[in-house]
């Protein structure tokens, strides 16, 4: 539980750094980054409010970490509770309002602007995201993360329901505000939240976004790809007792599945996500509900 | 010291440019700081080095003094005259980061990033908004919107009514160019036609974060490519699907008849290169910002972006900007 935190940071890291290499920088720019925002002083505006600010910005990677806290990391979860996926969507719900202070705390217009873009996101992603968790929650039977995991040794809930399964993959990015879903820290609005915040302040909210990025795609293992167990094609474990392993290769596929997705999807505007989101993504996520309630209806 | 070495290696960049910059000028700092893969800062909180561009007058100078006392140490502020001086002055800056170490006093608690004199105490407040997307009425702001932001055309201000983020008046400003030198310099393009494609292209992929695409645009715009070369990466955005998508939706106001939404100017920009085809037109400053009124912020920006109004020409004629009128906040 103590290491949680730091090593939610280092492979958050280990994420920027590929994500950057996909970008076409060098693998090494998260770390200068990090280096030359604690070198940068930190600044204020006119009329500002830094305690709101600064509360939303330690919020986000305090969020992050209690996330986590929940997700079985292999075979069992650092905090084993009954109710993990609720636990996991409130810290998520927590993200939302530390963005939200985060743009409003500076009192500047594009600040502001980015701040409320985390609105209609949150409103077109939301349900889609809890209707895509809540289905494998209804096939195993269980909010535990680690009772649903385990009810996946014959056949992965990704390939059982592959559209619940794609559109957590979607609001892992929104939940994230990152990708495609960047709008709210969007450059046509200089860095929107994060436009006047310079120095410690930058870095937590950028390392905050990694950070979430990472442990809501470290959900994706114990929801949809098994948890620590090995792929149920392969026989027997050729690791036995190395769940941790498993762990971090699902986690490292789920990743690079995102990136693969950042790649191919420009910043979209929240008015043509919210299109989307409620004449394609909510009507899919609803059917896909719907089918695995019926096919485990005693 | 080691931290601030390996921090100068890759600064972020503010570029500031007057409205009549030389194109050649902007962009070949623009192919030098992509070749030192020096990232361009979003706002003056995301800078390390302010780069100002050809001879800014006395109204961008203004500006520029104004966001410099808002960027956070250590920083660098330096000026290229002429594409000559470029690489000596970019290492000159890396260099003055590296000695730039004491944490500066404009900075304190009084630090902002608008333009307002220091002697106003008073916040802006809010009026009331008559019209909003859900007919509400919300706050209105009065806001200028530029000329210091990413893929802003050269040295214009809108000076804009916001209810939310909703833009329900605009007005055009180019900063130190007198009003409208009429019609004689339309259809100028000092890069050419397609080299103008490839930088308007350029600057809205930017916007849209599609980050490899707006890269090998501006390769293109910054290098002599074959014909071929051209053609196919205009096919490449064409067929992008994605990318259409999140284009839609947005109308060019006052563009020319085929190209009335943001998905036909981009489908036209992109089409035609390479095909030896006249430049694209570039309506007046005036024009492209009466294009951003009802749209959203976000929308507003690439509508403006896309229609790549020639600041050169001056704003038309509007009425002079007055500083004392209403605050203003520059970006």
């Amino acid at each position: 539980m103590v290491l949680l935190a730091p090593a939610l940071v280092v492979v958050a890291g280990l994420a920027a750094a590929a994500g950057a290499a996909t970008a076409g920088e060098g693998p090494t720019a998260p770390v200068v980054e990090t280096l030359r925002l604690l070198t940068k002083q930190r600044r204020r505006t006119l009329s500002d409010d830094p305690a709101l600010a600064r509360i939303g910005l330690t919020a986000l990677p305090v969020a992050a970490v209690l996330a986590l806290a929940v997700v079985p990391l292999g075979d069992r979860a650092p905090v084993d509770l009954g109710v993990g996926v609720v636990w996991f969507n409130a810290m998520e719900v927590v993200a939302w309002f530390a963005v939200w202070v985060v743009g409003w705390g500076p009192n500047a217009a594009t600040s502001l602007a980015g701040g409320y873009r985390v609105l209609p996101l949150g409103l077109a992603y939301e349900l889609p995201h809890m209707l895509a968790i809540i289905t494998p929650a209804i096939a195993a039977g269980s909010l535990s993360p680690g009772v649903i995991a385990a009810a996946q040794h014959d056949l992965w809930y990704a390939v059982w329901m592959p559209a619940a399964f794609l559109l957590y993959l979607l609001s892992v990015a929104a939940m994230a505000f990152w990708g495609p879903f960047a709008a709210p820290l969007g450059r046509d609005l200089a860095g929107g939240a994060a436009a006047e915040h310079a120095g410690l302040d930058r870095l937590l909210l950028l390392a905050g976004r990694w950070m979430l990025l990472t442990a809501a795609a470290a959900m994706a293992v114990p929801l949809f790809l098994g948890g620590g167990a090995p792929p149920p094609i392969t026989g027997p474990d050729p690791f036995p007792g190395l769940p941790v392993l498993w762990f971090a290769v699902k986690l490292v596929v789920v990743l690079g599945l995102l990136l693969a997705l950042r790649r191919a999807v420009p910043m979209l505007r929240m008015a043509r996500f919210a299109t989307l989101a409620w004449t394609v993504l909510i009507p899919l996520a609803v059917a896909q509900a719907l089918v695995v309630t019926v096919v485990v209806l005693p | 010291m080691v931290l601030t070495s390996v921090v100068a290696r890759r600064p972020h960049v503010l570029t500031v440019a007057p409205a009549t910059v030389d194109a050649g000028l902007r962009t070949a700092v623009e192919a030098e700081l992509a070749r030192r893969r020096w990232p361009a800062a979003s706002s003056p909180a995301d800078t390390d080095v302010v780069l100002v561009l050809g001879t800014p007058g006395p109204r961008l100078a203004d500006v520029v003094r104004s966001v410099w006392a808002t960027v956070p140490a250590p920083r660098a502020l330096v000026g290229v005259p002429t594409e000559v001086a470029l690489r000596s002055v970019l290492d000159e800056a890396a260099a003055g980061l590296v000695a730039s170490r004491g944490r500066t006093s404009l900075l304190s608690a009084s630090d902002s990033n608008d333009v307002l004199p220091q002697e106003v105490g008073e916040p802006q407040m809010a009026d009331l908004a008559f019209y909003d997307h859900d007919g509400l009425a919300l706050d209105a702001l009065h806001v200028a919107v530029g000329p210091v932001l990413p893929h802003w055309p050269a040295g214009l201000v809108a000076h804009v009514t916001l209810a939310g983020d909703l833009i329900t008046d605009a007005r055009a400003e180019v900063l130190d160019v007198p009003a409208s030198v009429g019609p004689g310099s339309r259809g100028r393009s000092p890069l050419g036609p397609d080299r103008t494609r490839l930088d308007i292209l350029t600057r809205v992929l930017g916007l849209l974060g599609a980050d490899h695409l707006a890269a090998r645009a501006r390769q293109l715009r910054d290098r002599d490519p074959e014909p071929g070369e051209l053609t196919t990466f205009g096919r490449r955005l064409r067929r992008n699907r994605p990318l259409r998508w999140a284009l839609r939706d947005v109308p060019l106001v006052g563009g020319p008849v085929e190209e009335r939404t943001l998905e036909e100017r981009v489908a036209n920009l992109a089409g035609a290169l390479g095909g030896s085809l006249p430049p694209p037109v570039r309506p007046t400053a005036e024009k492209a910002v009466q294009a951003m009124v009802g749209l959203e912020l976000g929308a507003a920006r690439l509508a403006l972006a896309a229609m790549d109004p020639d600041t050169a020409l001056g704003a038309g004629p509007v009425t002079a900007f007055t500083p004392a009128e209403v605050a203003h906040q520059h970006h």
